[in-house]
């Protein structure tokens, strides 16, 4: 795949934002995003887990889902290698540092279901990247996936002053903000075909 | 001590053990549902393919294997796979499968080119991974009929395909868009142009 | 609880998307057609039914540190044989399916309905809550999809209802507007869930 690492990277971050374009890890995002502290919390702890398991996804899928032809096992392969590096990361965080456990706590467990660690994996194999192209994928998908959650917290942080009907308040309303931050991405489409 | 210890040596390997062990089940489960599984699949895509070669030729479906081994030969030159037809010792024309990068994954396609390849007669895409309802619209009939019977060379100079939105009324080797999927679109154009020439490039027709 | 409540409690009042806010990823994309709604609706409740039985099953036996891995191992390989008997025996549907496959295993509510309800609760019990929840789930998709197929391609199933007059509405086919059309309906439920209570 003759595909420029840098640009790959820029367009994970922005032009194919894996949130905003690819609409996937939504749960979290929608739930998470009601105070900036926690939305950085839990977009880095994102990021860190993305990066890393789509390198090591790479491998076990190359190394040996493919040899042994057990390609139509790679769902449960992935999502195992992904619950057992965040269940080790948790184990190391809490060991190294309890002041970060505390505060990441439930963000880790949660980041298992995170549907966008799994996406980025499979979209890796599917779109034939090699290694270094893998873990930029990862990055700039994870750096994004940041990126959109923290801008629909400082959102919504602005919006809690203003007058939102009753049965808006919450979800209803970052949904319809994550809609036309949607649509707003929706022009980037074709800037950067990364594919 | 006794205790501390079995507690210990429970707490610590006792997960492990339990994963390990439901992992090798399920996977034993999974494993023996796709062997079971497997021969009708492969059966049943080998048909479905032999079917879309017969379709992109416009050759008649009614016996899918048995047309298939009456009017095709498979060959397969410069790293691309293609399966002629001929009637009554005649070849009618080429049909090349290529592959080329979509939105989501790869989509692949099949090209059917008179003997000259001066035409395309037919286009069928057989594997594509778009958004369903939106990109994968490009599997839809009206779509994939506007690259069908064009001319595709004019004084051995390519003509290549071109989009528009699709409000416009295309001309020539214009196609109209998919609406809400330039992508995807874009896609199976380029797949087309970037194919095409090397197509042409390889085989070098007159 | 009775099972009839528990039933009525996942489907409805726990409502898996417009209460738990669950399940969205899968609602936003599928959304576009009826029928895909409907089979990624299926797929989600036979998914849910079976992983929260089984899950319910070993309840007892699930170290706590890795309750998370054990419930996804589980979930995916009811998934997968789901792929793989589409891919079998209806290999049409299994190729509208195809891309949600990944969808269904980190399907939020699936998660959600065995931490909070199978883990807790026994077999049967957990599998009829997980129906409702697949359910309620599955009804919210077909609502959203319904007016995103019929402003949007003026089809319903697939069938043209609206002629050449209508002018389709793109917006309902791109996704940005699953994300309005949830919004519209949380506020929907809530209003008439509000009117109820003053009644």
């Amino acid at each position: 795949m003759e595909l420029n690492v840098f640009i790959l990277f820029m367009a994970a971050i922005f032009t194919s934002n894996i949130l905003l374009t690819n609409f996937l890890g939504m749960c979290s995002y929608l739930s998470v995003s009601r105070q900036i502290e926690s939305s950085l919390g839990l977009g880095f702890a994102v990021f860190f887990v993305m990066t890393c398991t789509t390198a090591l996804n790479y491998f076990v899928y190359y190394f040996v889902l493919v040899p042994l032809d057990i390609v139509y096992l790679q769902y449960i392969i992935f999502i195992i290698v992904i619950a057992a590096f965040v269940q080790l990361t948790e184990m190391v965080i809490e060991r190294l540092s309890p002041v970060l456990y505390y505060s990441l706590g439930i963000f880790l467990p949660l980041i298992t279901v995170n549907c966008a660690i799994l996406g980025v994996s499979l979209f890796m194999v599917i779109r034939n990247y090699s290694f270094i192209q893998s873990v930029a994928f990862g990055a700039g998908s994870g750096i994004g996936w940041l990126l959109a959650i923290l801008a629909l917290a400082g959102i919504r942080q602005k919006v809690n002053d203003t007058f939102v009907p009753a049965g808006l308040r919450g979800a209803g309303l970052s949904l319809i903000i994550t809609g036309i931050m949607a649509l707003g991405f929706i022009g980037f489409s074709g800037i950067a075909v990364i594919q | 001590m006794k205790q501390t210890k079995k507690y210990l040596s429970e707490r610590k390997f006792y997960p492990v053990f339990f994963m390990v062990i439901l992992t090798v089940i399920f996977v034993g489960v999974l494993a023996v549902f796709y062997h079971l599984t497997q021969a009708r699949v492969q059966t049943y895509k080998a048909h479905q393919f032999q079917k879309m070669v017969l379709l992109t030729l416009d050759l008649p479906v009614d016996q899918i294997e048995q047309n298939y081994n009456t009017y095709i030969t498979e060959e397969s030159q410069s790293g691309f796979d293609y399966y002629f037809a001929k009637r009554n010792d005649e070849i009618i024309g080429y049909c090349f499968k290529i592959e080329g990068s979509g939105l989501w994954g790869m989509i692949n396609a099949l090209i059917a080119l008179n003997q000259d390849f001066s035409e395309l007669i037919g286009f069928r895409i057989i594997d594509q991974n778009e958004t369903p309802g939106l990109g994968a619209r490009i599997t839809e009939e009206w779509f994939q009929k506007q690259f069908q019977d064009k001319k595709i060379r004019h004084d051995g100079e390519l003509i290549k395909f071109t989009m528009v939105p699709e409000d416009d009324i295309p001309e020539n080797n214009q196609v109209q868009q998919v609406t809400g999927a330039t992508s995807s679109t874009r896609a199976v154009v380029d797949m087309l142009n970037k194919n095409l020439v090397k197509i042409i490039q390889e085989f070098k027709p007159e | 609880m009775t099972k009839k409540q528990i039933f009525i409690n996942s489907l409805y009042h726990e409502n898996a998307v417009w209460r738990q806010i669950l399940g969205i990823c899968s609602a936003l994309a599928v959304t576009n057609q009826l029928m895909n709604s409907l089979v990624m609706g299926l797929g989600v409740v036979f998914t849910l039914a079976f992983s929260c039985f089984t899950i319910s099953l070993l309840r007892n036996y699930i170290p706590a540190r890795i309750r998370m891995m054990v419930q996804v191992l589980i979930i995916a390989s009811y998934v997968i044989i789901v792929d793989l008997f589409l891919k079998a025996f209806l290999p049409d549907i299994s190729k509208a399916l195809g891309p949600y496959v990944g969808l269904i295993i980190t399907n939020c509510i699936i998660m959600g309905r065995a931490e909070a309800f199978a883990m807790k609760n026994t077999p049967l019990n957990s599998a009829i809550d997980g129906i409702g929840a697949g359910l309620g789930y599955a009804f919210v998709l077909l609502i959203i999809a319904f007016f995103r197929e019929l402003f949007g391609f003026g089809t319903f199933f697939g069938f043209q209802i609206l002629g050449q007059w209508w002018t389709k509405w793109s917006i309902m086919v791109m996704a940005p507007s699953a994300f309005f059309m949830l919004a519209l309906l949380m506020w929907f439920v809530y209003n008439v869930q509000l009117k109820n209570k003053k009644d």
